[in-house]
């Protein structure tokens, strides 16, 4: 697994409340439908206090998604030129997020990191908040991940549920 | 002489990819043109050999923030084309969903795109460290315009449900009750909308405008009627190839518009009220006078208030449609194909957005063309240009240059619709 960075190792505890867990992106857009297939993945677990949405990635639903959290964690595919299913993780409540990685459904739109600086500046940011990005390879229309995508998004789910069930630590 | 070269290679907060060239020579403004080097994207041979069926579901795919636009104006012309009219209730809710995409795309505009530019702010981050509720606001109104979109399109972005003859599936009574509260608030945010945006400072800057836009006998024109201009026109869209023509120019990978024998003209709000003010609902029309907008208005910079007094319309508009809805028996009229050439034409948030295919008696398309706003309206951004230039010539070069990209962003250019990124480039010779 290649982690841009590695993962922080905080516990999600009962008194935090839900956790949101968002999917974002157009699961009919090849690899873009990466963060729709970690969150539905980790939706099959069961994790105790978990509440999930799917959104497209347009910045007004995702901060509609997250607002009022207290732990969210979003899964979004990443076009950035690195190697196909490289994990990018980023601590968004206390770190920003490279805007050139998560491009918005349109260039008109805004996306996930203009949905994160809009809401810290409106203070509508989860006090805990964390993006994973994954490097996609194909972006063509159809349904279904590359190998190399589908694989670190297995690992983004292991990753998740250990850090959700603290049993990163 | 004292030539200069000013030169501004992104313009950031437009749709697609293109620049923009201001040259001056001296005190003289010698040329302005709006560089579109957006690839092509071949939607209208795509569209060669396939089924009229498939032509909403393939031209939503122009646009991410306006695909509604593209379904309707195909389906319209598909359903005329072989002699149909969906009526009624399928009707009311194609207007509903366009008043969805309408409420997205302005408030999108207005609020995180166009008020940065009049206030001072790079961008929606910046103003809204200032102005929370007002961002909050506009977030608010675009998230009730998205889930108008889903609820009756099936997904905000390049929606499913919208099919030749109707929809996939119709909304129950409860489902649409459910945005009523929203649409109250909206229609009240969207009059603070009016009165914020109506406070705005505006240049003095008009321009000798002819406005396009479809006109109905007894509604605010969005998914049918005839084309009209202020400068007397009025022909079926059926016409519009007598009328309009589309020119290849060296600087854009879109095709320019223009009217034979006229020139320039501009489509969207600004065209919408011009032409259709008394077509507004009394609250819509009520807070245009208010904010001192209309029945005429030629200044481009005013196009902030147009949109805000369309979102009002919208939302008025949808609550009307909402309280008489019944469920159609059926979510779609049952349709069959026949040769026939086939237009369609429909009010997009930028404004009309004229289609046409020839379809043979099986129903397979064998030729399309598509004219978007945004390619309408090229000339006459070019216009704005050269004259808002040659009057504020004297002004610093950072602020002018400013200036001019507003200039670009009051048509809310769509690039991607024209053919995708805009740059502004000015030279001075």
């Amino acid at each position: 697994m290649d982690l841009a960075v590695k993962a922080c190792g905080c516990r999600y505890h009962e008194s935090d409340g839900k956790i949101v867990l968002i999917g974002v992106g157009n699961e009919h857009s090849s690899d873009d439908g990466v963060g729709h297939y970690i969150a539905k993945e980790l939706k099959t677990k069961n994790l105790p206090g978990t509440h999930f949405e799917f959104v497209s990635g347009e910045a007004a639903s995702l901060i509609e998604a997250w607002r009022g959290k207290r732990n969210a964690i979003v899964f979004d595919a990443v076009r950035s030129g690195a190697p196909a299913g490289k994990i990018y993780r980023f601590e968004a409540h206390s770190q920003s997020v490279p805007g050139r990685l998560f491009n918005p459904s349109s260039s008109h739109n805004l996306g996930v990191s203009e949905a994160v600086e809009l809401s810290r500046r409106l203070n509508l940011l989860p006090p805990r908040i964390i993006i994973y990005g994954i490097e996609g390879k194909n972006f063509g229309q159809g349904v279904g991940l590359s190998p190399e995508v589908k694989n670190s998004a297995r690992d983004v789910v292991e990753l998740v549920m250990r850090e959700i069930l603290g049993e990163d630590q | 002489m004292n030539n200069r070269k000013i030169k501004l290679d992104y313009l950031a907060r437009v749709e697609g990819e293109g620049g923009l060239t201001v040259r001056i020579k001296g005190n003289q403004v010698v040329d302005a043109k709006l560089n579109i080097f957006e690839p092509p994207r071949f939607f209208e041979a795509f569209l060669r050999g396939r089924s009229y069926l498939e032509a909403p579901d393939i031209t939503a795919r122009i646009c991410g923030i306006c695909p509604i636009a593209y379904m309707m104006s195909s389906v319209q012309a598909m359903e005329t084309g072989f002699g149909y009219k969906v009526e009624g209730m399928l009707r009311a809710l194609r207007r509903l969903i366009y008043f969805g995409e309408w409420i997205e795309s302005h408030a999108l505009h207005i609020y995180m795109l166009h008020a940065p530019d009049f206030l001072g702010y790079q961008d929606i981050i910046q103003l809204a460290g200032d102005f929370p509720e007002i961002v909050e606001r506009g977030l608010k109104l675009k998230k009730l315009g998205n889930d108008i979109m889903t609820l009756l399109g099936g997904r905000e972005i390049h929606p499913v449900n919208i099919k030749v003859g109707g929809f996939y599936r119709a909304p129950t009574k409860n489902e649409l009750f459910s945005l009523s509260e929203r649409l109250k608030w909206a229609r009240e945010a969207a009059l603070e909308t009016v009165r914020w945006v109506s406070s705005l400072e505006f240049p003095d800057f008009e321009q000798d405008y002819e406005y396009v836009a479809l006109r109905h006998p007894e509604e605010y024109a969005v998914i049918e009627g005839d084309l009209v201009s202020n400068k007397g026109l009025s022909f079926p869209i059926s016409s519009f190839d007598e009328y309009i023509r589309e020119d290849h120019v060296r600087h854009s990978t879109s095709l320019q518009a223009s009217i034979k024998g006229h020139g320039a003209y501009c489509v969207g709000p600004m065209a919408r009220i011009n032409i259709n003010f008394n077509k507004l609902s009394p609250l819509a029309r009520e807070a245009a006078r208010e904010a001192g907008f209309g029945p005429v208005c030629l200044n481009p910079f005013m196009s902030i208030v147009a949109r805000a007094i369309e979102l009002v319309y919208a939302c008025d508009e949808s609550l009307r449609i909402i309280s008489g809805y019944q469920m159609p028996e059926m979510p779609a009229i049952e349709v069959a194909p026949r040769a026939a050439i086939c237009y369609g034409c429909t009010e997009a948030p930028r404004g009309i957005c004229w289609h046409r295919y020839r379809v043979d008696e099986d129903g397979t398309i064998l030729d399309a063309r598509i004219v978007p706003p945004t390619s309408q309206n090229q000339r006459a951004i070019e216009d704005d240009l050269l004259h808002f230039v040659k009057k504020n010539i004297s002004l610093p070069e950072d602020r002018l240059t400013w200036m001019c990209e507003q200039v670009v962003r009051n048509y809310d250019p769509c690039i991607s619709c024209s053919c995708h990124y805009l740059k502004l480039k000015i030279e001075r010779e």
